[in-house]
């Protein structure tokens, strides 16, 4: 439905945190549409032939290789994904890009990532590129414990990484939202991925950088940095995750109310600006 | 080397029913099969083909025609519209449980008037019945609605009109229609007199009074009974300690519903022989099938069609063949043919 289905042959099997898998498909032909912030709808039969199309966020994109990963979302009753079952080789049916890309403003040069274990297969892909392309990049993980972070390694050198954990495990010992005030004002550009909790604190530090006061000593306003004709993301764009639907934008299976009327995530998310729109809920 | 032996080949034992019955299906040719249904009598609906996109799992009009080939259906029953906009609450709207899946959309929609504005034309151009899912939540406000439909019926090729007994009634405190036969009635009842178009009342297999109110709407003035209304449902949320849904209780789709939805249908039929779009968790031609042998004079797809849009071809193509094997031309034959003499 909406986009053609393409064949994805399984190429491996990974883990960006315990219990968050990730599959490898090669899908050459899906590779050169797909961008940071998609994801893509996998389709599959489950038990008594009912086939569901899954949304799994793009968290990676391998061009020499023809490939594309992406992580399986939690499900809301703790089963086992059918999906983590599938054998290297197989192949299935994928559906995309489901979504629009991240938008990044040309201008941006230091770019904040804010995200728990839900959010960081949503913006994995982000940070890659945002790296290849010459931006600087912080990325603000929370946890609860150490051993819910996902690997250093998932991410390029460049990234910066700092880590708040509930438990005091490693790094800041509480969340990200005490840290948040040092970065709101040194990023050009925020993007938060993840549960209400982060969300909230993003959302939050987003209004007070918005009423901090720039006029400079002289009286005149401090100059932002120049933006091009083309700059219009807000600053900060909040990922909401959503699991299943149409994609085509029918079902409002995953409609979010914004200051500009109604946001189907399938087609208008899954970046929305966090100021402007009622995100409320889990999701 | 030893002799060879003889293969022993089997050959079935023919009766002479058996034999009748195969001249006669060569004679059939599924091709040939009639799969055209006029359902209801005194308001009649006539389907080209007796499959039907539910209200919802496609939307308004404009994206349907992308996603499925509407030639292959009888009738898009467009999703919920109400007089006013509704909002459809918060994130998450749709979740995974075994079996299934669970949303709770509320029936948002932007009001009748937008949606006719925005998708009317699509309904005109479209290459089968269009019939409109009406959502009030009081009596008074059906009749509104109605009338406000009903001045650009014609004009946007209107052909039926569906009042979901599955929405919420102020009079209820906000419980389903369903839940009670004698509200439900009363909404048919002023349904029936504010339009002269075919109607259709969509219930779950979770109404109460299913017999009374399957025998007594036909009285009331309605034309067929859709017996594929999503039951409730509810799933906690293991690790956020939360329900799953935003809204708390959401309506279930899938496979889990298909056994109840078989056997609301075989009650709806038996008690009062109406024509009933059947549905629920009918996902193959094989599930269609059985929707007709459980009484169903049409079938009802829903969101099946997302992971498979090429369902609606392939259960015609399935109810042509089963027509021609029984060695009739219409797909009515089908009806029933699992109740026997067992059914009640």
């Amino acid at each position: 439905m909406g986009s053609t289905p393409v064949a994805g042959e399984l190429l491996a099997i990974g883990e960006l945190a315990p219990g968050r898998i990730t599959l490898e498909f090669r899908a050459p032909a899906l590779i050169a549409s797909l961008r940071p912030g998609h994801a893509l709808h996998v389709v599959r039969p489950e038990s008594g032939g009912y086939r569901l199309r899954r949304v799994a966020p793009v968290s990676r994109i391998d061009l020499l290789r023809g490939s594309v990963e992406v992580a399986l979302q939690p499900r809301a009753d703790g089963g086992q994904d059918a999906l983590a079952g599938l054998r290297i080789g197989e192949i299935i049916e994928l559906i995309g890009p489901i979504g629009q890309p991240i938008l990044i403003n040309k201008a941006t040069m230091r770019l904040l990532l804010i995200v728990d274990g839900e959010g960081f297969a949503w913006v994995r892909a982000l940070a890659i590129a945002a790296t290849s392309a010459g931006i600087s990049v912080t990325m603000l993980q929370q946890a609860e414990t150490s051993g819910d972070l996902p690997p250093a390694s998932l991410l390029p050198d460049m990234v910066e990484i700092v880590v708040a954990t509930g438990d005091g495990s490693i790094g800041h010992r509480g969340g990200v939202a005490d840290l948040l005030a040092e970065y709101v004002s040194w990023a050009d550009q925020a993007i938060v991925a993840g549960g209400a909790e982060i969300r909230a604190a993003a959302t939050s530090a987003a209004y007070r950088r918005r009423t901090v006061d720039r006029t400079t000593a002289s009286g005149k306003p401090a100059r932002a940095r120049t933006a091009s004709a083309g700059d219009r993301a807000p600053w900060l764009q909040a990922l909401l995750s959503h699991e299943i639907g149409c994609g085509i934008g029918a079902c409002g299976g995953c409609t979010v109310a914004s200051r500009d009327g109604q946001v189907r995530l399938c087609r208008e998310g899954p970046a929305v600006d966090a100021l402007g729109s009622q995100i409320t809920g889990g999701a | 080397m030893p002799p060879r032996k003889r293969a022993k080949v089997a050959v079935p034992r023919t009766t002479g029913t058996t034999q009748a019955a195969e001249q006669l299906n060569e004679r059939i040719n599924p091709l040939t099969v009639d799969l055209a249904v006029t359902l209801g009598t005194e308001h009649a609906l006539r389907l080209e083909r007796p499959i039907v996109v539910a209200s919802g799992p496609l939307g308004f009009g404009n994206e349907a025609g992308g996603a499925i080939d509407l030639r292959d259906v009888g009738l898009f029953v467009v999703r919920g519209i109400s007089l006013r906009p509704r909002y459809g609450g918060q994130m998450p709207r749709l979740v995974e449980v075994p079996g299934g899946l669970m949303h709770a959309v509320s029936r948002e929609n932007p009001g009748a008037d937008e949606v006719m504005d925005r998708h009317g034309a699509s309904w005109r151009s479209a290459p089968c019945a269009v019939a409109l899912s009406l959502v009030a939540t009081s009596v008074k406000e059906l009749a509104q609605l109605i009338a406000r439909v009903e001045r650009r019926a014609d004009e946007l090729g209107i052909v039926a009109l569906e009042v979901d007994l599955t929405a919420p009634c102020d009079d209820l405190d906000g419980s389903r229609w369903e839940v009670s036969a004698d509200e439900a009635l009363r909404l048919i009842d002023t349904a029936r007199g504010a339009t002269d178009r075919p109607l259709i009342a969509k219930v779950s297999s979770a109404a109460n009074e299913l017999r009374r109110l399957a025998s007594e709407s036909l009285d009331a003035g309605i034309d067929v009974l859709s017996v594929s209304g999503s039951p409730h449902g509810f799933l906690p949320d293991r690790a956020r300690r939360g329900p799953a849904l935003a809204a708390g209780i959401g309506e279930l789709s899938g496979p889990l519903v298909r056994p109840a939805a078989l056997a609301a249908i075989a009650v709806a039929f038996g008690s009062s022989g109406a024509p009933i779009i059947g549905g629920g968790g009918l996902g193959s031609p094989a599930d269609a099938l059985d929707a007709f042998a459980a009484g169903a004079s049409a079938v009802s797809l829903g969101t099946a069609l997302w992971a498979d849009p090429r369902l609606p071809g392939a259960v015609g193509a399935s109810l042509r063949r089963a027509v021609a094997a029984r060695g009739e031309t219409s797909v009515l034959a089908l009806r029933g043919s699992a109740l026997g003499s067992r059914h009640e």
